[in-house]
């Protein structure tokens, strides 16, 4: 993407990507208007192998490239998809079973494998009652594939996860969270990374709809969690083509990447009264969406901790460890995620019984944040080569000396989520995911 | 395990005919016009960029190497030592456009991005 935006300056480029990774890099120039560019393609991987193997790689491929700096010319006829209107869906007929119909649907790339409930016109023209916005409004083009995502196709997403109409103003603020471009959509549906799209809930909307946020909130039967969480990745890989094994390049994947993870704060339960929202500057009256990208999250199970420093001292373990491999030390929160900035906040997902037991001795969140940022520590020789640069005034250290994850409170995100019980979890965040996005639900 | 050849429920459901919108949304990409490139590198300046993947900086480090053997007259600029902050994975197209203006102050002829993995 980069290169396709230096090259509608005027500048020719070359682009350089190894061969699992050329399908990707031609998809995304194409994305963004570049149906062709110019790439050298070598044999994968460049990354961890050894300095000789990599300067090798380069005397193979640097013939092509003064090739392709002067005599590259884009493939003629470039095929390109059939253009049709955003609005209205096209009317398709099917005749089958129910089994049949799902069966198609998958078959085209319209599913992730889970059944579907059929989009009718019926179920979403019902959908449609539920918002004020006219069904033709674009709402989103999806990268990589960059579909047109009209308020019609939220209906029709809606309904195939088995939202219901009175969830389309959610569903349109959380669409709103993922589509800013401090989220990172492209970025975070074709890493290789495993991420997973997470959503809190604010608000007097959490039992009006039936939102979960107590216990096993982010497991099984609780349907408007589940189908919330469903309709965000129909919208990734339907509407936005992010799909294996071109697009979508996650290596393992994970399960937030079929139902993303949907849970709202239980308000109720947090002893510091003031909600995620709140403090982020909403009324605790608002209904309030916040999305950030994640990486595969950890659990505290700690039964045994009666102080609250005891607690977010095993937690701390967890703070520091989580995204292992990536993560930068002394993170900046308000710096940009940029070489040896990396994974610069997390997410803690506190169960109720574990936030009061932290309230006791910390009586504001700020003292918490504060006292995480101090003690999530990790040996200089854990964190990846060159991620880990600490600045002059830090003072001499070795392999073993003890550094901070984070530099500043605020990389610390707390919410107060989930039933009784000894557990909390701990979310990193995908790094170019520069911050959570928080929306208010309209309508 | 036996396995059962038939699954009654589904043997006895008939067929129907659907009416469906196709949930995949249309696709409207503008688009833009490629830069010419150059007819030689004699005399050109060219700028090697690195995303921060793996062992990039290193692939370009020995590009440099081989352009300055064999197109000695060729200015090459290695940004990723003399602007850190180009650096990085863009998060977004105007990520990529702010970093694609920075590269253009330095009037390249030519862009040579690595992208690992």
């Amino acid at each position: 993407m980069d290169q396709s935006e230096i090259e509608k300056l005027e500048i020719p480029t070359i682009t350089v990507a190894t061969s699992a990774f050329i399908a990707l890099a031609r998809s995304t120039t194409k994305s963004v208007g570049l149906p062709d560019m110019a790439f050298v393609e070598v044999p994968h991987p460049m990354a961890m192998i050894s300095l000789q193997e990599i300067r090798s790689k380069a005397d193979q491929s640097f013939a092509e490239i003064l090739k392709m700096a002067t005599q590259w010319k884009p493939s003629a006829g470039q095929k390109r998809d059939p253009e049709r209107p955003s609005y209205p869906a096209e009317r398709i007929r099917f005749k089958g079973t129910y089994a049949a119909l799902n069966q198609m649907f998958h078959e085209k790339g319209w599913s992730l494998g889970l059944p579907i409930i059929p989009p009718t016109p019926e179920a979403v023209g019902a959908m449609l009652e539920g918002t004020a916005r006219k069904p033709d409004e674009v709402v989103w083009v999806v990268p990589p594939r960059m579909g047109q995502l009209t308020v019609e196709l939220v209906a029709v997403l809606g309904a195939m996860s088995g939202c219901k109409p009175e969830h389309m103003p959610l569903l349109l603020a959380i669409l709103k969270a993922l589509r800013h471009p401090d989220y990172d959509w492209r970025g975070s549906t074709t890493t290789t990374a495993p991420t997973a799209p997470v959503v809190i809930i604010n608000g007097p909307i959490l039992d009006e709809l039936g939102i979960a946020y107590s216990t096993g909130a982010l497991g099984g039967q609780h349907r408007v969690n589940i189908a919330l969480g469903y309709f965000i990745n129909l919208v990734g890989d339907v509407v936005g083509g992010a799909i294996p094994p071109d697009l979508d390049k996650s290596t393992l994947g994970s399960r937030g990447d079929l139902v993303a993870l949907v849970l709202g704060e239980n308000e109720k339960a947090n002893p510091w009264k003031q909600s995620y929202a709140v403090e982020r500057g909403f009324k605790p009256t608002d209904n309030v969406v916040t999305a950030f990208s994640a990486y595969p999250g950890t659990n505290n199970t700690d039964h045994f901790s009666v102080k609250g420093e005891d607690l977010l001292n095993t937690m701390s373990i967890g703070v520091a460890g989580v995204a292992c491999g990536f993560t930068a030390c002394l993170t900046q929160y308000d710096k940009p995620s940029t070489f040896g900035n990396e994974v610069k906040y997390v997410f803690l997902f506190l169960g109720p019984e574990h936030a009061d037991t932290i309230y006791r001795d910390f009586p504001t969140k700020k003292a918490v944040q504060e006292y995480l940022i101090r003690n999530a520590v990790a040996p200089f020789k854990t964190y990846a080569p060159g991620l880990c640069n600490p600045p002059g005034e830090f003072g001499p250290y070795t392999a073993d000396t003890m550094i901070p994850r984070f530099a500043q409170p605020e990389s610390i995100h707390i919410v107060v989520t989930g039933g009784p019980g000894k557990q909390s979890q701990i979310w990193p965040t995908f790094p170019t995911c520069q911050r959570p996005i928080s929306v208010l639900v309209e309508e | 395990m036996t396995r059962t050849k038939r699954i009654p429920a589904f043997a006895k459901e008939k067929l129907q005919t659907w009416g469906i919108l196709n949930p995949a949304g249309a696709i409207e990409i503008k688009t833009a016009a490629l830069a010419p490139r150059p007819d030689t590198l004699e005399g050109k300046t060219i700028l090697l960029r690195w995303n921060f993947k793996h062992n990039g900086n290193h692939y370009l480090d020995r590009i440099s190497e081989l352009l300055a053997e064999k197109v000695p007259s060729a200015k090459v600029i290695k940004i990723y030592e003399t602007d850190r902050s180009t650096i990085n994975q863009s998060g977004s197209i105007e990520d990529s456009a702010r970093l694609a203006k920075r590269i253009a102050t330095l009037k390249p002829d030519l862009v040579i991005g690595a992208h690992g993995d």
